[in-house]
């Protein structure tokens, strides 16, 4: 069987190269016991694990047009698994999601359960059914699935257009929190500038799937994946077995827990703590009686920071340093009573929320009543749903299961790709954990004068909006939990740090986060670059274009889409996360009516498919541009109290909604299309 | 290939398709049930405990997403269960292959493949 052999062949291959890994580790272990400085340990695993994506990219380079959309159509389950997991496992999975958790507590595992719910709807309605089809794209599928009833062989074309519209859109606004991932990462382990570190990482995406297309990219993501796991999991079975002697996290956490909630009964009626807190509402209600009065009260302020500067500048005791935090003080002001508005309400709620006592971490919904609950778990319900449809719309990941074999081994491949994000996913909760339990119980209490040097280099980062602060606000030289502010996305990167680990579990740590965040976004663009040259060039413009022009379209126009999405990515557009959730609703709205009803219902024609797309994705925008205050909106738009990032919930029921009604408004599809069903249908 | 084997490929095709729906459906049907239950009884179900972990907590930070992965592995083994019984996996090493049922469609499907 040539089957078996690749097979084992591949399985040798990796084995090989995991061995090679942990050797590297061991001797970045040992140079780092004899004195090896640090910052090169972090030039090694970055420069190392880049040189060695481009050097499997250069080895996989191809300009075969079946391998270069698919990887030739025979990757094995288990290894299309390994490489789906991995570009699934983004920068927000690995960077944002434990921080989360650890900010959020309950509320945050709504991100783990709709991450792996969707696969059930991938595993069981979408993936095998694509791969019978067996072409190179979604929009493919879509166009083919919708084709009109004129048109002749151009009577996709219209489905084709919208579905690749979502596809580049919601890809775009992906790939650019990846880079931005990318750009966070190298710029903070190689001390490099934020763009240049951007640059840096996107030669690498580069290097890999402009050689080599999907089958560069697939085995990459092999190899990154495996870096990936070795960097999420060894230092929280390190953590596990250093405060409950048990070395697997996922099944020692529990006791962890229980601790945890004692230690949080104790903080939320300790006097100090209480003490801190009335300062924190102290000072929202100082900004709350300044909103009150504005206009006056912005004017009033600036003559105030105006009058100091001048009381310093004529004092002869006055240092320089008081001087240039005063003219600071002065520019940072507010330049009009509209952004002095906005800027104290966000500082008010910052305050208030600083003044409440900890989220407890095991506690659903906590809320004051059983209404700010309830709303609450609506929410939590709201972002599980968008995240599992907009899974299961998402053209990156689809894509990946037209490269197996056969529909057997799709099957089979989606059940290895929820495993091996499940090793991951189930140690995510862990860590939070175990990290706060580490902070509560080492952290707080200690003298200001014995801080850990991990809170001065990762505070010293970014001075305007520091990643962690911890001030003295009630000044008795001692750390109250309230007086600690951090910032989620530090959380994962930090952890070998925080829980004293030798600096090369830092430099692996940080590699995986890169891994992750190069290997989802090697997928995203490969897909957008498909999208173009494939369903727009190809299918559209050029139908005869030779398969070599075709190749090399599509490496062009990927180094068209990187440069201008790590171009957005440096204007530093907003967080991780939001920015992935907002890829997500987009999705679900946009493409997942039409790919599900496409197979499981034959009278869906072109004109249910077209609404369908046009109406989901109109809703699903519409709400996020009333209700996100980014574009203009407000809060008090929403629908149900439901947070902008879920608007799926609304934009999916419009898409089907609008499928239904138009489709049985308009003439049932050909002959074709339903024969097409039945192909697709059978075993 | 004689008319009557071209009907039993459609009978075959008709009932491989009646059972995928069946299982398709009551095991999407236990994904909502139970994901739905557990978050929307979230608060009731916090006061139970199992191995140290609020079972609400511990349901959704690990219980669900082990009950996704059970569904899809018994999706994945009764499938192929149903596709050896259609007569695949004995002959069809390429799922291409086009059956005379359905040229028209399987040319549809294959006119990129090399």
């Amino acid at each position: 069987m040539k089957n078996k052999s690749f097979l084992s062949r591949l399985t040798r291959y990796y084995s090989w190269y995991t061995a090679g890994f942990i050797g590297f580790l061991i001797i970045l272990a040992i140079l780092e016991n004899e004195g090896f400085p640090r910052s090169w340990i972090g030039y090694l695993f970055m420069f190392a694990t880049i040189a060695l994506y481009a050097g499997i990219g250069v080895v996989s380079r191809t300009s075969d047009v079946s391998e270069y959309y698919v990887a030739g159509r025979r990757v094995p389950g288990i290894f299309n698994g390994m490489a789906t997991a991995a570009d699934w496992i983004s920068a927000a999975t690995f960077i944002s999601l434990a921080g989360g958790l650890y900010l959020q507590g309950f509320d945050g595992l709504a991100y783990i359960i709709g991450w792996t719910g969707g696969y059930c709807l991938v595993a069981l309605m979408i993936a095998p059914y694509l791969r019978k089809f067996g072409q190179y794209t979604i929009p493919d599928f879509l166009a083919a699935r919708y084709s009109g009833r004129f048109g002749g062989k151009y009577g996709g074309n219209p489905v084709r257009i919208l579905a690749v519209i979502a596809t580049v859109l919601i890809s775009f606004t992906y790939v650019v929190a990846q880079i931005y991932g990318v750009g966070l990462i190298t710029s903070r382990f190689t001390g490099v500038d934020f763009s240049v570190g951007i640059f840096l990482g996107l030669a690498s995406i580069l290097v890999c799937s402009f050689l080599g297309g999907m089958r560069a990219i697939t085995w990459t993501q092999v190899a990154q994946y495996i870096i990936i796991l070795f960097a999420y999991l060894i230092p929280v079975i390190w953590l596990s077995a250093k405060h409950t002697h048990n070395p697997i996290p996922q099944f020692a956490y529990g006791s962890v827990m229980m601790q945890l909630g004692d230690i949080e009964k104790t903080l939320s009626d300790d006097p100090k703590e209480l003490e801190v807190r009335r300062i924190f509402k102290e000072r929202a209600a100082i900004y709350d009686k300044r909103l009150q009065d504005l206009p006056q009260s912005w004017a009033q302020g600036r003559m105030e920071a105006q009058r100091q500067l001048k009381i310093l500048k004529h004092s002869s005791e006055t240092s320089l340093i008081d001087i240039r935090a005063a003219n600071r003080k002065l520019s940072d002001y507010p330049k009009s009573p509209d952004e002095a508005r906005q800027r104290w309400t966000e500082a008010k709620a910052l305050n208030l929320a600083h003044a409440d006592p900890p989220t407890p971490q095991a506690t659903p919904f906590p809320g004051k009543d059983k209404e700010a609950s309830d709303i609450k778990r609506n929410n939590f319900l709201a972002v599980v749903f968008c995240l599992m449809l907009g899974t299961a719309a998402l053209p990156h990941v689809l894509m990946r299961y037209y490269t197996t074999p056969s529909v057997q081994e799709t099957r089979k491949s989606v059940f290895w790709t929820l495993f091996f994000i499940l090793l991951i996913y189930l140690t995510v909760p862990a860590l939070a954990v175990l990290v706060k339990y580490d902070i509560y119980t080492s952290l707080v209490g200690t003298e200001y004068s014995h801080l850990p040097n991990w809170v001065s280099y990762w505070a010293n980062i970014d001075k305007t909006n520091p990643l962690v602060s911890i001030i003295d606000l009630n000044h008795d030289g001692i750390v109250q939990l309230s007086e600690i502010t951090l910032d989620g996305d530090m959380i994962v990167l930090a952890t070998p740090e925080i829980a004293g680990l030798p600096y090369f579990i830092s430099g692996l740590v940080a590699a995986g986060g890169l891994a992750a965040a190069l290997s989802t976004a090697d997928g995203l663009l490969l897909t957008i670059s498909n999208a173009l040259s494939h369903d727009v060039y190809y299918k559209m413009i050029d139908p005869a274009a030779s398969t070599q022009k075709r190749v090399t379209i599509s490496k062009l126009l990927l180094l068209v889409v990187a440069l201008l999405a790590a171009y957005t990515a440096s204007l530093k557009p907003g967080d991780i996360l939001s920015m992935v959730g907002a890829a997500f609703s987009l999705a679900g709205s946009a493409l997942f009516p039409s790919l599900i009803i496409g197979v499981f219902w034959k009278r869906a024609n072109q004109q249910g498919a077209l609404a369908a797309i046009i109406v989901g994705f109109g809703t699903c925008v519409y709400y996020m541009l009333h209700t996100l205050p980014a574009f203009g909106g407000t809060a008090a738009a929403q629908w149900f109290h439901i947070a902008p990032i879920s608007a799926g919930v609304f934009g999916v029921p419009a898409g089907l909604l609008a499928m239904v009604l138009v489709s049985l408004l308009t003439p049932p599809p050909d002959a074709r299309t339903m024969a097409l069903v039945d192909y697709i249908r059978a075993p | 290939m004689p008319p009557s084997a071209l009907q039993n490929t459609a009978a075959s095709n008709a009932r491989h398709w009646r059972r995928t729906k069946t299982l398709t459906f009551s095991l999407m049907l236990i994904w909502v049930l139970v994901t739905v239950f557990v978050i929307f009884f979230a608060r009731e179900l916090s006061s139970f405990t199992v191995f140290g972990w609020p079972l609400s907590f511990y349901m959704a930070a690990q219980g669900l997403v082990v009950i996704y992965l059970i569904i899809v592995a018994v999706y994945t083994w009764q499938m192929g269960r149903f596709d050896r019984d259609a007569g695949i996996g004995k002959t069809a090493q390429h799922p291409h292959s086009p059956k005379p049922s359905q040229t028209t469609s399987s040319d549809h499907a294959l006119n990129n493949e090399k």
